[in-house]
């Protein structure tokens, strides 16, 4: 009987899996703060994202991996993240690139 | 086992798949919960009563029940943006197309099957261009277009036009924001 309603437990939480299926976002702004496990993104219109970092977040430059020591505040990145929202996001991949100038920006 | 059971049966089936045997997946507001995960939001917004159906086969010649339909739009991409816009068609259904972009951008023309989650589309053509023109005829029943990636630092505006049996369109913004498009049969005046 304990098997079978395991079983069946199992098979409802197996069921209810997609349900929290994560999305993939991309954040494309200038670093803002930089700590060990998390960045701050400040995007082009305004928001300041925060994104964990975890030891499978591959940061890169030039197309070139490169240590996460290597983000510094100021730098422009293009960050790939997985999450429900924006407001819990895990960084996949984070590319440091030139300095992106905006549309109308001097 | 029966309060596994009468879960199942009350809240995961009609909240997960739109299986509601008891009816406590309406009553409770859970069934909408489904489409959200089994079918393509965007399919699903774009299903449309007035929608072309599938032609009619008749030897060279297919006949469709309603009017194609024309669309053209323009996208601009900031730097690294993407965005998404796609068609719904029928299966067997045609559409003509031309599209290009003032920069290098990546490209990537593909379809998502009715019902298929949204992560599980269908590549048709990925070749790295600036421009192009065709046919296309659907392979099967779902949305069908195109994802276009500005990989580069300065602005890219991708201009696209097409005609087809075809009823509506999404596009789908970098940043995750959704623009559904109804597009009007080509003699509505």
């Amino acid at each position: 009987m304990r098997i079978v309603f395991s079983s069946l437990v199992l098979f409802a939480l197996a069921l209810a899996w997609p349900v929290s299926a994560h999305e993939e976002f991309r954040i494309i702004g200038t670093l803002t703060r930089v700590q060990d496990t998390q960045i701050d993104v400040r995007t082009k219109d305004s928001k300041t994202i925060a994104v964990k970092l975890d030891k499978q977040t591959v940061v890169t430059r030039d197309k070139k991996k490169v240590a996460a020591t290597q983000l510094k505040s100021g730098q422009s990145v293009v960050v790939n993240a997985l999450g429900d929202d924006e407001s819990d996001l895990l960084a996949l991949d984070v590319r440091i690139v030139p300095a992106i100038v905006q549309p109308g920006a001097k | 086992m029966a309060v596994a059971g009468v879960i199942l049966a009350t809240v995961v089936l009609p909240a997960e798949y739109g299986i509601d045997p008891l009816g406590t997946g309406a009553a409770l507001g859970l069934t909408p919960l489904a489409g959200l995960v089994d079918a393509p939001a965007d399919a699903g917004e774009m299903r449309k009563t007035d929608a072309p159906a599938a032609p009619q086969q008749q030897g060279p010649v297919g006949h469709y029940a309603a009017e194609y339909r024309t669309d053209a739009t323009q996208f601009v991409l900031g730097p690294y943006e993407y965005v998404e816009y796609k068609y719904r068609l029928e299966q067997g259904a045609t559409m003509l197309y031309s599209w290009a972009a003032d920069g290098g951008v990546l490209h990537d023309f593909h379809g998502e099957r009715d019902g298929a989650p949204a992560d599980a589309s269908e590549s048709f053509d990925t070749r790295g261009r600036r421009q192009d023109h065709g046919t296309f005829t659907a392979p099967f029943a779902g949305i069908h277009g195109w994802f276009w990636e500005n990989p580069g630092g300065e602005t890219v505006t991708v201009t696209l036009s097409s005609a087809g049996f075809y009823a509506s369109a999404v596009e789908i913004r970098f940043d995750k924001t959704r623009h559904p498009r109804e597009l009007m049969p080509v003699n509505v005046r």
